[in-house]
């Protein structure tokens, strides 16, 4: 058991308090315990000494009458039994002749030897003592035995007030102590209790000790050091929230390890893309979270920052773009902590930068097209008015032959001069005209247009409307192009009875309100490596196409403010997804005008 | 072993016990919701054991004894059976008291009533009232102390300091822990006392047949002489006639069931259950020990018909255990009587500095006190009070102690009404409270004047006429009800603020 | 009915006193127990 401070304080001082009572206590009984024995021993002393007088006196007074010795003992004993002295005792020739001694037990031989060979003298024995003479003249010793027990009686009938006295007092004093004791440790307690609660971590607690000594002094600077650790661990606190708050709101996934690559430290954002991308690998087969390892232990080991991107398959088709970087955690004193790694999701960013690019690449394309063609047109027509002169010329001179060569020269002519209309029409800046425009309408236009083909192809058409609200504000002619393209692509595409499936609905996002016509079909599909490409100018996968089809389809879906997708698979069919602006209503209208 | 030195050894030994069993409540005293009513913490056991041992005070051990001794029977019919009934409407009081925070029962009032004067009027009476319980304890206890101790009552006397102070200044904390001492102590004591007056008596038949034929005056100084057969006599052959009964209820019945000294018992029970508890197991518990009483007093008078050298009645236990069935336990016995008288002393004398420090001084004089100082405060009136009521039963004249008997009925002219209407009765209202405290405290000072009492002993007073408290408890009610029904103003005012259920 | 005694004890004064202090010692339980049921009752 461990002592507390007042039990520190208390014991000694209960034992210091005590000690001193009862050691007086004790003395003063002994004290009185030899007062009272000296006294006993002075008065069978006297008795003793009577005792002697009387048998001398005795023995003397009877001398003359010649009574025989026997008698005159005789006598003697009769009056000391009358007598019936306490303790009293005659010893002749070592045998005890008379005696008033209660027990005997301890009068043993050896006490006998003593007190015959002393004869005279006093003999302390284990029960009290024995004092003693003799009379020679009889031979005979007189003595008295005193039992102590016999006056222990006495001792405490006269001593009892004090030990009363005593242990009241030292049951006084104690008392006192443990409330003095009390009274001194009790403020320090509190003072240990509450640092003790403070220091679990309740800062709220302010010791509540009001005194001028200096355990108040201690209270008032311990509060005043609280007051300031509070106000430091306050801000400590905020500065850690904002930094957590950051580090939490930030899209940037942040992972901290420590030197050996044990992560300390991972974001919501991180772990998010860890929980999400997880499931999906690189392309060689690595999950993400062990690509992080690789790269954090390759920075720790070589302590070199690092960045790499890795991409990942999507859902779908879809890539997904990362960008890691890892760097070295170096405090102040250059000292190497550990590892920070922050991943970006660049998919987004890697999107817009295709698409940034093939429209850069479709303009460069479309300005050389149309440059070409604007160069080729004229002696082109050169050409053709040339060779009608001559076909002309050589009317009735020309074989069959001849005149079929000229047919198919003119033929050609013409078809370049299309080609060559088409490129410029494809480069020549238009200026749409938006209107609200239902799409259903344009739709049914377009299919009407190529109604030939689809039959043809025994194709089955089936349009699901989705949303009521169909109305694009758009350029009608250009969209129904987009449309009559798209059409004709996959009627291409299809074999016979093939299907082509057309959904329109509505979604609403960051970007605005947005009708979404996709244009599905279990066509032959385009290889993987061609989607890329396929809005790029006389890109054709067929021998009759000139490849231009769908560049003017995504020109002409930009210039109406919407997007174009494609997501295509071999054998399996491709699908377009366009996203064509909602139709506004009047007041919408008016403000985007004036914008 | 000479008989002085066993009696010191039991004193010396009960002594240290009880300093070290109270040492431990300094510890756990840390405000002065732990000073006075133990941090509401006390289970079961312990609350069993300080209402117990609060209840057996000097009265029960050597007022009952002796009036057993000399009347018989028929003192149990106006006392312990009105003590018991009155503990049954304090298991209301905990059904209800529980709701409220309180420290002392005139703060109830306050909250109740919403009455600073009224907490402080309870304080008052409590104050009052308690010095002269006080003193009852005191002279039981130095009857007996000199008796054990050999030693003149007025030193005696001076002894209780040595036990009551100290375990007071530990708080409830002190007196609980004391109280399990003390109670055991009781409990063997008069089981011991009982089995040796049994066995000297020749059993239970044997002291009845004897005591039908007693018919001598107890002892030299009493007025009434024992009609033969009036021992065992529920009336004692006309000496006590039924007219008590009403006494034993209104003074003693009633006036237990609004103590705050078994109030505070409830408040310091750790919840409502344990209060009930405590208050139902308390009684069947002490039910055992008055059975012993019961015994022991009966017994007594058989084995000496008629004791020549005492004065009073309350001299007839320790006398008994003493001088005619001595053995060497009669120390524990001797012991176990002082315990009885100690255990109730000091928590008197704690209800006592409440009432002064709590209701009177915190209330009204500064309400902004710390806790330490206010401590301090607590001690210093237990002192002080202690130390007044040790003066007055120096030699205490015998009106004090026949007002000292009569104050019992207190508490049920001041406080049973307005407690019992605040806890059960809505309409209840601060002015109904106020005038019925006053009113019943009037009605029993007047009555009590014009009264006449014909043997008072500790705290046990046998009127021969109606108590003083049943008049006062009369005019109380009456008041409470119509003062109230008066100045209600309907429900959700403020006057109905303090209701809970 | 004055000469029957149990335990010595006249039969009046055990009915009286022995009864009313059965009674009354079983008091403030059977009080405790009727506030029992009548809280159970109003809580059903």
């Amino acid at each position: 058991m461990k002592l507390d401070i007042e039990n520190k304080i208390l014991i000694p001082f209960v034992i210091l308090v005590i000690l001193p009572i009862i050691i007086l206590g004790i003395v003063s009984y002994l004290g009185g315990y030899e007062i009272l024995m000296d006294n006993e021993n002075k008065n069978l002393r006297i008795r003793l000494d009577d005792s002697i007088e009387f048998i001398h006196l005795h023995n003397r007074y009877l001398y003359d009458r010649s009574i025989n010795d026997e008698t005159k003992k005789n006598e003697v004993i009769n009056y000391f039994k009358e007598k019936n002295y306490n303790g009293m005792f005659i010893l002749e020739n070592k045998e005890i002749i008379f005696d008033t001694i209660e027990s005997k037990k301890d009068f043993s031989m050896e006490l006998m030897k003593k007190i015959l060979d002393q004869r005279r003298g006093l003999i302390k024995t284990k029960d009290g003592f024995i004092t003693f003479e003799n009379y020679d003249a009889w031979d005979w010793i007189i003595g008295y035995k005193v039992v102590r027990k016999s006056f222990t009686q006495d001792l405490l009938d006269i001593q009892k007030y004090t030990i009363l006295v005593a242990i009241i007092f030292s049951i006084f004093s104690v008392q006192a102590t443990i409330f003095i004791s009390h009274n001194i440790s009790k403020p320090i307690k509190t003072l240990a209790d509450n640092c003790n609660t403070i220091s679990i971590g309740n800062f709220k607690k302010r010791i509540d000790i009001n005194r001028k000594d200096e355990i108040g002094i201690l209270a008032k600077s311990f509060n005043n050091m609280i007051n300031k650790l509070q106000n430091s661990t306050d801000n400590l606190l905020e500065m850690k929230k904002f930094n957590e708050n950051i580090l939490r709101n930030i899209s940037t996934g942040i992972i901290t390890t420590n030197e050996k690559g044990d992560i300390v430290s991972i974001n919501e954002a991180a772990i998010k893309i860890l929980e999400y991308k997880s499931v999906n690998q690189l392309e060689n087969g690595k999950l993400m979270n062990e690509i992080l390892k690789e790269q954090l232990k390759n920075t720790l080991i070589n302590e070199i920052s690092i960045n790499k991107m890795y991409t990942f398959n999507g859902i779908g088709n879809e890539k997904l773009y990362f960008d890691v970087t890892t760097s070295l955690l170096v405090d102040e004193d250059k000292n190497i902590s550990g590892a920070i790694c922050s991943i970006n999701d660049i998919t987004k960013r890697k999107k817009i930068e295709s698409r940034i690019e093939r429209i850069n690449r479709l303009t460069s394309l479309g300005q050389l097209a149309a440059g070409l063609a604007h160069e080729i047109r004229n002696p082109l027509a050169g050409m053709k008015t040339s060779i009608q002169v001559l076909k002309n010329r050589f009317k009735e001179t020309s074989t069959t032959s001849s005149k079929q060569l000229f047919d198919s020269t003119l033929y050609e002519i013409d078809r370049l001069n299309s080609l060559i209309s088409e490129l410029l029409d494809l480069a020549k800046p238009h200026y749409p005209k938006y209107e609200n425009t239902n799409i259903v309408c344009i739709l049914n236009k377009s299919i009407d247009l190529v109604k030939k083909g689809i039959d043809e192809k025994k194709i089955n058409t089936d349009i699901s409307i989705e949303d009521e609200d169909c109305i694009a504000f758009i350029d009608k002619a250009q969209i129904e192009q987009v449309f009559l393209n798209i059409i004709t692509n996959s009627i291409k595409a299809v074999g016979q009875h093939g299907m082509l499936k057309i959904i329109i609905s509505n979604v609403s996002n960051e970007k605005g309100d947005f009708i979404i016509i996709k244009f599905k079909d279990n066509g032959c599909g385009i290889k993987e490596e061609d989607v890329d490409k396929i809005f790029d100018p006389f890109y054709t996968t067929e021998p009759q196409g000139t490849g231009l089809g769908l560049s003017v389809v995504h020109k002409l879906v930009t210039e109406n403010n919407g997007e174009i997708e494609v997501e295509s698979a071999v054998d399996i069919g491709t699908e377009f997804i366009i996203r064509l602006p909602m139709g506004r209503s009047e007041a919408n209208e008016e403000k985007g005008f004036n914008n | 072993m000479n008989k002085f030195i066993i009696y010191l050894i039991y004193f010396t030994l009960y002594t240290f016990l009880l300093l070290w069993v109270g040492k431990s409540g300094f510890k756990k005293t840390n405000n002065i919701r732990d000073f006075y009513v133990a941090g509401n913490s006390l289970g079961l056991f312990k609350s069993i054991f300080t209402f117990t041992a609060t209840w057996f005070s000097a009265a029960s051990m050597q007022g009952l004894t002796g009036t057993l001794f000399a009347y018989g029977y028929s003192a149990i019919l106006f006392s312990v059976i009105g003590w018991f009934f009155g503990a049954a409407l304090l298991v209301l009081v905990a059904n209800r008291l529980k709701e409220y925070d309180v420290l002392t029962v005139p703060e109830y009032f306050k909250y109740r009533y919403d009455s600073k004067l009224l907490q402080a009027m309870g304080g008052l009476v409590i104050t009052f009232s308690y010095v002269l319980y006080i003193i009852i304890q005191i002279r039981g206890f130095g009857i007996v102390m000199s008796e054990l101790l050999d030693i003149h009552y007025t030193i005696a006397i001076l002894l209780i300091h040595l036990f009551v102070i100290y375990t007071t200044f530990g708080g409830l904390f002190s007196i609980a822990n004391t109280d399990k001492l003390n109670f055991i102590l009781i409990f063997i004591g008069t089981t011991l006392a009982m089995y040796m007056i049994l066995k000297d008596v020749n059993g239970i038949i044997n002291m009845h047949r004897e005591a039908s034929m007693i018919a001598t005056k107890p002892f030299e100084s009493f007025p009434d002489q024992t009609l033969k057969g009036g021992l065992l006599d529920p009336f004692a052959k006309g000496l006590q006639p039924p007219v008590i009964m009403i006494a034993g209820f209104f003074g003693w019945g009633l006036g237990l069931a609004a103590n705050p000294q078994y109030a505070i018992r409830i408040v310091s029970a750790k919840n409502k259950k344990v209060a009930i508890k405590m208050i139902c197991f308390s009684v069947l518990i002490l039910s055992i020990i008055y059975v012993n009483i019961m015994i022991i007093g009966i017994g007594a008078r058989v084995l000496v018909p008629a004791v020549g050298i005492i004065d009073s009645m309350d001299e007839i236990f320790p006398y008994i255990i003493n001088n005619v069935i001595y053995s060497k336990l009669s120390g524990l016995i001797l012991i176990s009587i002082a315990a009885a008288a100690i255990s109730t002393a000091n928590s008197q004398l704690l209800i006592l500095a409440s009432g002064f420090s709590y209701d009177i001084y915190k209330n009204l004089i500064n309400p902004k006190v710390g806790e330490e100082k206010f401590l301090n405060i607590n001690r210093i009136i237990i002192f002080i009070a202690g130390t007044v009521s040790l003066i007055m039963s120096v030699k205490p004249p015998e009106s004090l102690l026949s007002f000292g008997a009569d104050i019992w009925g207190i508490f049920t002219v001041t406080f049973f009404i307005p407690l019992y209407g605040g806890l059960y009765w809505k309409k209840a209202t601060k002015k109904g409270a106020i005038y019925s405290f006053f009113g019943g405290c009037i009605t029993m000072v007047i009555f009590h004047l014009m009264n006449q009492h014909d043997v008072i002993s500790l705290g046990i007073v046998i009127n021969k006429s109606i108590h003083p408290a049943f008049y006062g408890f009369m005019v109380a009610s009456l008041l409470f009800y119509l003062v109230s029904i008066v100045t209600y103003k309907g429900e959700d005012v403020e006057n109905e603020a303090g209701y809970r259920k | 009915m004055e000469n029957i005694t149990f335990l010595g004890l006249p039969l009046k004064t055990l009915i009286i006193v022995g009864g009313l202090f059965l009674i009354s010692a079983l008091s403030p339980t059977i009080v405790a127990i009727i506030l029992n049921l009548r809280k159970e009752s109003k809580n059903e």
